[in-house]
């Protein structure tokens, strides 16, 4: 049975039309969809609040939480990422009255040169977050594998530093992520200092 | 025909057997150095921990000294020999290069730098801690991987004919590790750490173990670290084979005899048992260091050449005293010492001890060129005991630095029946009281009028000669000469002999020798030192600790035995009284009964006073613990205190365990082929399952992250037959999970032993 | 003189001639050869483990790349020649599909979007809702666009006709894929067959159900929401098919190993082609059917 098209160069019938824009419409709608399901996965986040420091904050989910170390108050590592562990961390130093933010930067960058290879700080400006008074230090090092029996190029690491005193202590904030993805993943960062509370 | 056949057949057979015989002769040497695996050892591990050191210079980045050791904590910690590492005339590098074994099979790759934490240059032992990157960037703890290491053996283990596997590098950094399995065929006593002392190994096939090895591992079948092979090369040893030049040190463009000459020390055959480590590992592990704030007020360095008089043999040793000297030992004797006086010795000193039974050299009772150990004047011993000695003339020689320090070799007849001949033996000292029972403790006495010895005797007729002579700091006392006619003691077999000088005791280092018919029978040492109290000696006293709350933080003035709240540092007071300048004495800390520091020294503070003054302290504060002083002399503990520090119990350190699954393995792309870079290997804590795993660091166990060819290694080893759960995760690729990681010994033997290989394909959607 | 009479010969049955191309029969054949390829390759690499040398092994990979290709300028655009009413427009339809994939669905979905970043490590029901709403949805509106409004509605004169618009856009835009993939991985032959037939499997189906939607609302008498209802469920196929197959294949971990299966892929995208084709051309089937009792019913009034 051969069913020709009645009228192949007649104009669309109503349904033909109203098909075609439904068809459009729900495909935008849907790749809209998409778009917002991507933005929840990849902007969940996880609570922390720890009083005894005074802070709480939002951090990407399933990334790798420690408190447990000298070095740092909170840090949360990307384990999933593949390369370099995109990091944000916070740590505290007591400091005096006559201390400012900028001591503590070039404390930092002075005890950072010793244990980071090729650490080298990009700049220095003065800023806010929230009317607070802070410091953002840009600096980039080169990080090696830990394991000595493994094989691993160095990655380039961008970092940024936020360094404010607050109630008699210096906090630092720091992300770090490697040079290539830093301005993409930097977002994570921007997310996580509008959540943080201290 | 028939016969024909017979015949064929006969030499076929003929041929079969010699095929067979040739067939087990290959395969036997093989099979016994190589291929019997100890079931508890995991030989791969024990390479991994074994590192080449090389010492450097600064200046010019030539190399000084070079050497092995043995990762003996995850966090960096290298057991090995102090002459090769320790900034010294003969090494005068103020670098250690640390190089691994990343390959087994490759030679070794720097990798890290290290500096001297601990050391005993007597017993040349040494620990190092890797505290740099390669480059010379500082690492701090958090920034160290966990390192492969081994367990130090919780007692000595081994016994003679035991098989033992030595691990370390055979020359210049050139080749990979050696691993010669062999037997240990002796223990060497000497007076620093009695019977076991030294261990006297043997590879087995009988090959040489080069001198580069020296600083490695003597490990037991169950793969614990038993022994530090040992081997100083003597400051004369400058001979080819005994060192090498290598670089071009003086940089004037060609390498020839004008440059550095790097010691390689000759070939080993000893290895210091891991008993000395012991508490210099557990000083390092807890960055403990004891200083000493009271100013010397007597230099007691050495002046002079080192020298060797008096030697004699006696077939065993109490409380570091001969208990008899002998002049011939009959068949089947077992047990022998050498005994000497030493004068002007070094810890830089090296001694070594050539014996020959009937003219010919016999190894396994030498010790090969070792440092001393025994600190400057003193009695010595050497030898063995509970070893049946075949019947010969045994002749002794002891070389000092090199040379003969012997006029004539001390010899001992050994075989013929045991003969009842005259004899003292086991002289103590002490005090009489007033039922005439001789009280003390042996062989620390106090000042008072007079000092009194009991010994034994044997097989004395009456009317015999006899004689007893005291001696001062090395000085006969004329006057205290006695030679009478032995009398009859009848059922006794004890005697005594007092001491009593004019103007009493003085503080010092006494002898009373014995002889019978002009020949040396017995002789014991003691100390003369503090105040009488009964018939011991009040030497020290008022131990009291205060704490500090920084190192340069002034310490509190109350004194205490508990400091809940911790302190950073720790400051131990005692008075001493009566003790003369020169007197060895020992000071010994331990924590929570680890012995942590123990070292002899000549006294060198004025003869009585208060507050001797010393300092404990750690960089990041003492560890809680239960920390006790014990002050001795001659081993005889005089006094002790303890103090409690924070919860009074040191903390478990989670990650000091070597044994377990080794587990390492690549994670690879399916379709490619290829590894994956940087992707996590989670193992998450037995507590936790995936469902529970919340990503908080605190629920792994270990954590590992792929190199660029997709390879990793779990730097921890895992627990038998606990059940991990296991989680890799990379963006871009589906998950792999599982609950229930559990290995047992018996699946681990299944898969061949450590490390457990795994090889993980990650899919992609 | 005699004579016999003449035997009685039943004059020839009048055939109707189809004048156009058998897209069943093209699409069946093209679809088990690929089948039949692919399965021989992922065979004889993944369980012989056959050596080819560098060259040719390269060679045997774009050759896979470009089979989908191969098979249906031999089968679909060579046949179209030998008919009497040719379908005009297919070239343009392939081509056009393939460059709107490359230039902007596979860097849409690869470059923007990146599902496979965000999606690997959610839930199932995540995944496939998630990769239904990207990668599902952009490929198969593309195709639809560049049928609908590149080959149609001009082109269309019998429902036939959809399938074969469809399946041009489809092989364009498998193309396209089959060649990023092979560009960008360095894949062996067997994980290369078996992504081809992955390609060929989501797309076929995809553009199989998305035909049946342009047909009916051409053809037949339907809801206009039809149309956009085909799009959603050609979407949903791919959200299914992507996330399960690589999930049949993925690896279950061991104390020893994690080995992957990828012959459940082989099996999965099998079954999705095998399962999309026979389903389609039932529906098809039903309303061709349903057309004729209608028309016949008609004729008898």
């Amino acid at each position: 049975m051969i069913l020709n098209n009645p009228s192949p160069g007649r104009p669309l019938t109503l349904t033909q039309r109203w098909s075609t824009l439904f068809t459009v419409l729900l495909a935008i709608g849907m790749f809209g969809l998409g778009l917002v399901l991507r933005a929840q996965i990849t902007g969940a986040v996880a609570e922390y609040e720890d009083t005894r420091i005074g802070i709480r904050l939002t951090y990407p989910e399933k990334w790798l939480q420690d408190t447990n170390s000298g070095d740092y108050v909170f840090r949360v590592r990307d384990m999933t990422r593949a390369g370099f562990k995109t990091t944000i961390q916070i740590s505290v130093q007591p400091v005096s009255s006559l201390t400012t933010e900028r001591n503590v930067a070039d404390q930092l960058a002075r005890s950072r040169v010793l244990t980071l290879q090729d650490y080298r700080v990009l700049s220095i400006s003065q800023s806010t977050l929230r009317d607070i008074p802070i410091e953002i230090v840009r600096y980039t090092y080169n990080d090696q594998s830990t394991s000595p029996f493994l094989q691993s190029f160095s990655t380039v690491v961008e970092g940024q530093d936020i360094l404010t005193i607050q109630r008699g202590q210096a906090i630092i904030i720091s992300f770090r992520a490697a040079a290539d993805s830093f301005e993409d993943e930097y977002p994570v960062f921007d997310a996580f200092l509008s959540d943080l509370e201290f | 025909m028939q016969m024909s056949s017979n015949v064929k057949l006969r030499y076929f057979s003929q041929v079969v057997a010699l095929c067979c015989l040739l067939l087990v002769v290959v395969m036997v040497p093989g099979t016994a150095q190589e291929s019997v695996a100890s079931p508890g050892q995991d030989v791969d591990r024990l390479k991994r921990a074994t590192v080449f050191i090389t010492q450097v210079e600064s200046e010019n980045l030539t190399t000084t000294c070079i050497g092995t050791g043995t990762l003996v904590s995850y966090d960096g910690l290298i057991l090995t020999n102090a002459h090769h590492s320790v900034l010294s005339d003969s090494c005068p590098g103020d670098i250690l290069f640390v190089s691994l074994t990343l390959t087994v099979g490759e030679a070794p790759v720097p990798k890290y730098r290290a500096e001297v934490v601990q050391s005993d240059i007597g017993l040349d032992l040494a620990l190092l801690r890797i505290t740099q990157d390669f480059d010379g960037r500082i690492l701090e703890r958090d920034s160290l991987p966990i390192l492969p290491f081994v367990t130090l053996a919780s007692e000595l283990s081994v016994g003679i004919d035991d098989t033992v596997t030595m691990i370390g590098y055979p020359d210049i950094g050139n080749s990979p590790l050696n691993s010669p399995r062999g037997t240990l065929t002796s223990f060497v006593a000497e007076r620093s750490g009695g019977d076991q002392s030294w261990l006297k190994v043997l590879t087995a096939g009988a090959e040489s173990i080069p001198g580069t090895m020296s600083g490695g591992g003597v490990f037991s079948r169950d793969g614990e670290l038993v022994g530090v092979l040992t081997s100083a090369p003597t400051p004369s040893g400058t001979s080819s084979t005994d060192c090498a030049i290598i670089e071009d040190s003086n940089v004037d463009g060609f390498i020839n005899n004008n440059d550095r000459c790097v010691p390689l020390g000759g070939f080993i055959s000893v290895a210091r048992s891991v008993e000395f480590a012991r508490p210099l590992v557990q000083a390092a592990a807890l960055d403990l260091q004891v200083t000493s704030l009271t100013t010397p007020s007597f230099n007691v360095q050495t002046q002079g050449t080192p020298s060797i008089s008096t030697p004699f043999f006696a077939p065993a040793v109490v409380n570091n005293q001969p208990t008899t000297v002998l002049r011939s030992a009959p068949a089947g004797t077992d047990s022998l010492f050498l005994f000497f006086d030493y004068r002007n010795m070094t810890p830089e000193t090296v001694y070594e001890v050539r014996v020959t039974v009937d003219g010919i050299p016999n190894e396994a009772l030498s010790l090969p060129p070792v440092r001393w150990s025994g600190g400057t004047n003193g009695l010595w011993y050497i030898g063995s005991a509970g070893q049946t000695r075949p019947n010969g003339r045994y002749e002794f020689r002891v070389f000092v630095d090199g040379e003969l320090a012997m006029d004539a070799p001390a010899a001992i007849d050994v075989g013929g029946p045991a003969l009842e001949q005259p004899q003292f033996a086991n002289v103590t000292f002490g005090l009489l009281d007033q039922n005439g029972n001789l009280g003390g403790s042996g062989y620390v006495l106090p000042t008072g009028n007079t000092a009194t010895a009991r010994f034994i005797h044997r097989n004395m007729t009456p009317g015999q000669s006899w004689t007893s002579i005291w001696s001062f700091n090395g000085q006969r006392i004329t006057a205290s000469q006695v030679t009478s006619a032995w009398q009859d003691t009848g059922d006794i077999n004890t005697t005594i002999t007092n001491l009593q000088p004019a103007g009493g005791l003085q503080p010092g280092n006494y002898r009373l020798e014995l002889f019978i018919d002009n020949s040396l029978s017995a002789l014991g040492d003691f100390i003369v030192a503090g105040a009488q109290v009964g018939p011991l000696a009040r030497v020290f006293t008022n131990i009291e600790f205060r704490r500090a709350e920084s190192l340069t933080a002034e310490p509190n003035q109350t004194p205490g035995t508990n400091f809940p709240d911790g302190a950073h540092t720790l400051y131990a007071y005692f008075d001493w009284e009566q003790i003369e300048a020169g007197t060895l004495w020992t000071v010994q800390w331990s924590v929570d009964n680890q012995v942590f520091y123990r070292q002899t020294a000549p006294w060198s503070a004025p003869q009585s006073g208060s507050d001797f003054t010393m300092q404990l302290t750690a960089p990041g504060g003492l560890p809680d613990g239960t920390y006790k002083l014990e002050l001795l002399i001659n081993d005889i503990l005089l006094t002790e205190n303890e103090v409690s520090i924070g919860i009074g119990q040191l903390p478990i350190d989670r990650f000091n365990q070597s044994e377990g699954v080794r587990v390492r393995g690549q994670i690879v792309d399916v379709e490619t082929n290829q590894g994956i870079e940087g992707v996590a290997f989670l193992v998450i804590s037995e507590l936790f399952s995936l469902e529970d795993f919340t990503w908080a660091e605190n629920q792994l166990y270990a954590l590992a992250i792929t190199d660029r060819e997709g390879y990793f290694e779990v730097d921890r080893p895992l627990e038998f037959d606990a059940p991990y759960s296991v989680l890799v995760e990379v963006d871009g690729y589906l998950p792999l999970g599982v609950d229930g990681f559990e290995i047992s010994r018996a699946r681990l033997a299944e898969e061949g032993g450590n490390p457990l290989e795994l090889r993980i394909e990650l899919t992609h959607d | 003189m005699s004579f016999s009479t003449p035997p009685l010969i039943a004059p020839p049955k009048e055939e109707a001639i189809y004048p156009y191309r058998r897209v069943w029969r093209s699409l069946i054949q093209e679809t088990i050869l690929i089948v039949v390829i692919c399965g021989v390759v992922f065979v004889v690499f993944q369980y012989i483990g056959i050596d080819l040398p560098a060259l040719v092994e390269r060679g045997l990979i774009l050759l896979l790349a470009f089979l989908p290709l191969i098979l249906w300028f031999l089968f679909s655009r060579f046949a179209e020649t030998r008919v009497p009413e040719p379908r005009s427009g297919l070239n343009t339809t392939l081509m056009l599909s393939a460059l709107s994939a490359a230039a902007i669905g596979v860097p849409l979905v690869n470059t923007v979007v990146q599902p496979a970043e965000w999606l690997s490590l959610e839930a199932a029901p995540v995944r496939i809702l998630g990769y239904t709403l990207t990668a599902g949805i952009v490929q198969e509106f593309i195709k639809f666009l560049v049928v609908r409004y590149v080959s149609g509605p001009r082109a269309l004169r019998i429902r036939d006709d959809s399938i074969a618009y469809c399946i041009a856009a489809a092989v364009g835009y498998m193309t396209v894929l089959n060649l990023i993939y092979v560009v960008n991985h360095a894949a062996t032959p067997d994980m290369v067959a078996l992504r081809v037939l992955h390609h060929m499997s989501i797309n076929v189906a995809g553009s199989l159900i998305m035909s049946y939607g342009i047909a009916q609302t051409w053809f037949g008498r339907v809801n206009p929401l039809l149309m956009p209802l085909t799009l959603l469920v050609a979407a949903l196929i791919n959200g299914l098919a992507i996330p399960l197959r690589s999930g049949f294949a993925n690896a279950s971990l061991g104390l020893t190993s994690a080995i992957a299966s990828p012959i459940f892929s082989l099996a999965f995208s099998t079954g999705i082609v095998t399962v999309a084709i026979g389903l389609v051309l039932f529906f098809y089937n039903v309303v061709e059917e349903q057309e004729r009792i209608s028309r016949e019913s008609g004729s008898r009034l």
